[in-house]
């Protein structure tokens, strides 16, 4: 009698797991499938389990049996709860989900598209240099960049130009920062703050951390007159901020202000007071976050300008047009050409060649058989003397240090230079 | 039918279980292949555990070796953990794109403009 229980029970639990994967290949999106998988698959597994306890009737498999059991039914609800969420994060297609009726909309934020998506479409953005593909899924495809076209490209400076200067007054690099910054500031007559950003995470990574933090403090102050006589020098107004804790956010600031940021191209990791970390595994300071966090420009600035060409890696986004237009209106450097990488399509061409002659530069289109190496953004013979680089997009992953590789060898192996980036 | 005639054919019936929870894998695989979504993958991923968890169950029947269920066990602990770290996986990568993408810049830029116009 037990013996025909347990088969029966067997076989009502192998029932429910087909249906549960009759469920999963046939509904329609994600949480569907997760409602069949989860709910009739736990079922299943569980009497499954169940038959097989009863036909084995020994305790040693009953004991076993059970606790899988037990262990089943404890973490499927947060297993299920954790894939859940996270496929309503990734931007999975659901169905229902996405329109005014979303009860999580002000909840959790969700990305408009697929994560697969995005990743397509930033491949087609690098690939757009090849014009078979270009011509398929155009880039300028791109919504933003459509109304401009119909706008005959307003210049965008109007819309959208920087209202503040903020720089880094932190590291090594501080002094030299502070004199770009106060020279962009003095031109364009913005006002200059300067951000003297501790980043605590780092200070109580040290041994003594009371010690570093006079350390960092102390070298701030000795340079502080300096900053002042600078700015009476140019005539530009300084505003001070001092703030600890989060050293990527406090640069970054707050609001809705467009500020044109000014941070040096290695971080501001030692805060220029040279202590070690003993258990450091990562930079403290967040450098290449901090672009996407405020809405304006970001010039990550080496020590000197120079002059020379600057390199262009446009991609057609409403992001390298903005920066471009900044560098050509602001005259960021003492640019003698300016280099186009990419897949431009004819209206754009021309908009840039009215651009930069507005702005007395020459300008140069790269071959469009010419593709950028493997682990870098252009290809060398377009940066190997630039003395800047306007990307749409920082080099990924965010870090100042990959495995040992400084984030600028991402854009061209052993360039160095300014990079303007506007996310 | 009497228990004796039960007992014989259950041998042959749990191999018939073993070849159906077998299809159910191959229907997984299928899902597991197609996607489209990551989501998808590791919902199917998840089922296929369950289904691993009740192929031990049966093979323990099948072979008489009651160790088949301690294999069971160990699979829905390790279900659980792969579950949550795929999971993480999935919110950690938006994270990580959060601010990357263009859509991103177009809201900026139109909270800019709105500022403006204000």
């Amino acid at each position: 009698m037990v013996d025909l229980i347990a088969l029966l029970v067997k076989f009502v639990g192998v029932g429910f797991l087909l249906i549960a994967t009759i469920g999963l290949l046939r509904f329609d999106d994600p949480l569907q499938r997760m409602h069949a998988a989860t709910k009739a698959g736990t079922l299943g597994a569980g009497l499954v389990l169940i038959g097989t306890m009863l036909s084995k009737s020994s305790l040693d498999s009953t004991m076993m049996g059970g606790m899988t059991l037990l262990f089943l039914i404890l973490t499927i609800p947060v297993a299920s709860h954790l894939l859940a969420r996270a496929a309503y994060l990734s931007g999975a297609e659901l169905a229902g989900i996405g329109d005014a009726d979303n009860a999580l909309r002000d909840v959790l934020k969700r990305p408009e598209q697929p994560i697969e998506k995005q990743a397509e479409r930033l491949d087609l953005q690098g690939m757009a240099a090849e014009a078979d593909i270009a011509t398929e899924v155009p880039v300028s495809a791109d919504p933003v960049l459509c109304d401009a076209e119909k706008s005959g490209f307003v210049s965008l400076k109007d819309v959208v130009a920087p209202e503040r200067v903020r720089f880094a007054a932190v590291g090594d690099a501080a002094p030299k920062l502070a004199r770009r910054a106060a020279e962009f500031a003095a031109r364009t007559e913005l006002p200059l703050i300067a951000v003297v950003a501790v980043d605590t995470g780092y200070v109580d990574a040290t041994d003594n951390s009371t010690e570093t933090m006079r350390l960092i403090r102390d070298k701030v102050g000795h340079w502080l007159p300096d900053l002042r006589s600078l700015s009476d020098d140019l005539g530009v107004s300084v505003e001070l901020v001092y703030e600890e804790g989060d050293a990527a956010a406090s640069m970054a600031g707050v609001g809705d202000v467009r500020e044109f940021l000014v941070l040096p191209t290695d971080g501001w990791a030692d805060h220029g007071v040279g202590v070690a970390t003993p258990h450091a595994t990562k930079q403290p300071d967040g450098l290449l976050r901090v672009a996407s966090m405020h809405p304006g420009p970001t010039l990550y600035a080496v020590d000197v300008p120079r002059a020379g060409p600057v390199t262009v890696l446009f991609d057609g986004s409403y992001d390298v047009w903005r920066a471009l237009d900044l560098a050509l209106v602001e005259r960021l450097w003492t640019a003698t050409e300016l280099r186009v990488f990419g897949y431009v399509d004819a209206a754009s061409r021309a908009e840039i060649e009215q651009r930069a002659a507005d702005a007395n530069t020459p300008v140069v289109f790269a071959d469009p058989e010419l593709t950028a190496p493997e682990d870098a953004l252009l290809p060398e013979q377009m940066v190997s003397d630039a003395v800047a680089v306007i990307l749409p997009d920082l080099p990924r992953p965010l870090r100042t240090r990959w495995y040992g590789t400084f984030w600028q060898d991402k854009i061209s192996p052993n360039w160095r230079g300014d990079v303007l980036v506007w996310t | 039918m009497n228990t004796e005639s039960i007992l014989g054919i259950s041998e042959t019936l749990n191999t018939v279980l073993v070849l159906l929870i077998i299809g159910a894998f191959a229907l997984t695989a299928l899902r597991l292949m197609k996607g489209p979504s990551y989501a998808d993958r590791f919902v199917a991923i998840d089922m296929l555990t369950g289904l691993a968890v009740a192929a031990c169950a049966l093979t323990a029947l099948t072979t008489g070796r009651s160790e088949f269920l301690d294999v069971a066990f160990a699979l829905a602990l390790i279900a659980f953990v792969a579950t949550a770290a795929f999971a993480a996986f999935l919110e950690r990568k938006v994270a990580v794109n959060d601010g990357r993408f263009r859509d991103n810049g177009k809201q900026k830029a139109d909270k800019a403009v709105q500022q403006e116009a204000s």
